[in-house]
């Protein structure tokens, strides 16, 4: 399930309406390559993607898609505030205005109502994803004309920050990819549809492969990184329900040794070149839980 | 101390970085300085909600809710420009 955050992934605070503006912005809305599509796309994929790491891919973009709707959202609901019936008049907003007054309508920018014909689920990983890899560069671009037509630094923030996520996603599908094809017949991928045929050859396939010790374009080993990959997807498949942690093969060590962070503070953050908020002291999350006002 | 839009704002960014590492995480799960990076941010974030829902009001209709009455519904929805 979902819980709504009340706060935007980005900031959006426009000074200046301009409705012409908005009937174009619109367009990631409801339009062929906007945010509704890219949300409905991937949170619908799931469902038959064989790889644990791509379901999550898809759940968690998908989800930042709903995020992405609400700003494109308040940047047009925040375009067509405080609009007096000249203004929406010599605009051209007249035509949306006499459907949906000022309401936030997902249609694409020549009014077109959203449709998921512009969308598919095709139940075959590798389509999929390829799809994926498109939709976001067609939104990529879309931002890239909405940035052409203003100069409001207001707008172009979010904008601009927008069309970042959507080459990010793009690199994420990307591997997303590459990671289904390991696991694939490298011969002939097309061979099987792994998420509707027994993909117990494809696994045999990929052991070999890994004792060969072929396929090693990755930064981890290919063999215990490779085999545990494949025994989690096994877990994931089998009938005794997605919940047990049983494994069947070798475990990964590394895997289990990643998750012992604790959210301190190193000397290490202070040169990983990540970014911000380096000179915070240290915050041990174990000691500082903040339950001590819960209120039950 | 920082006010509401500062706070929410630290907020904004703690919580892309988590978001940012995490689908880093999906595709990488070995990846320890990723992890390291997700944690990192984590913390800073908890520790930041935590502050700005005291302060505040509540995130979300799961959050503490720190008064007597029922809070979600007072401050600002995100879509109003902040003054």
């Amino acid at each position: 399930m979902w819980v709504y955050e009340k706060k935007l992934q980005f900031p959006v605070n426009i000074s200046r309406p301009n409705p012409q503006l908005a009937k174009a912005i619109i367009t990631q809305i409801g339009g062929p390559d906007g945010e509704m599509a890219a949300a409905m796309r991937y949170l619908h994929q799931r469902y038959t993607m064989p790889l644990r790491e791509v379901r999550a891919i898809l759940t968690d973009i998908g989800t930042e898609e709903l995020a992405h709707l609400e700003m494109v959202g308040a940047i047009v609901y925040q375009l067509t505030r405080n609009l007096s019936i000249d203004e929406i008049r010599e605009a051209g907003f007249d035509q949306y205005f006499v459907d949906h007054t000022t309401g936030v309508y997902p249609q694409g920018a020549s009014g077109t109502a959203f449709s998921t014909s512009v969308l598919q689920s095709k139940g075959d990983p590798i389509a999929d994803l390829m799809e994926n890899l498109a939709a976001e560069q067609k939104a990529r671009a879309t931002y890239e004309n909405i940035l052409r037509l203003t100069d409001d630094p207001e707008v172009r923030k979010p904008i601009e920050f927008l069309r970042q996520r959507e080459i990010v996603h793009f690199q994420r599908f990307g591997e997303a990819l590459r990671l289904l094809q390991r696991h694939l017949n490298s011969c002939n991928y097309y061979q099987e549809n792994a998420s509707f045929d027994d993909v117990r050859g494809i696994e045999i396939e990929r052991n070999t492969c890994c004792r060969s010790g072929r396929d090693q374009d990755r930064d981890d080993a290919c063999c215990e990184n490779g085999h545990d990959r494949i025994c989690r997807w096994n877990e994931g498949r089998s009938r005794d329900g997605g919940y047990g942690n049983q494994r069947n093969g070798e475990s990964c060590e590394r895997e289990r040794s990643c998750g012992c962070g604790n959210g301190r503070n190193t000397d290490y953050y202070e040169n990983d070149g990540y970014g911000s908020e380096r000179s915070i002291d240290s915050c041990d999350r174990d000691t500082d839980c903040g339950c001590e006002n819960t209120i039950l | 101390m920082l006010n509401r839009c500062e706070l929410l704002r630290k907020i904004q960014t703690y919580d892309f970085n988590m978001q940012e590492a995490a689908l880093f995480l999906h595709t990488n799960p070995c990846n320890r300085r990723a992890m390291e990076y997700y944690n990192f941010y984590r913390c800073l974030s908890d520790r930041a909600t935590r502050e700005y829902e005291r302060r505040f009001g509540p995130l979300t209709n799961r959050s503490n809710n720190y008064s007597c009455n029922w809070q979600y519904i007072y401050e600002p929805w995100p879509w109003e420009r902040e003054e």
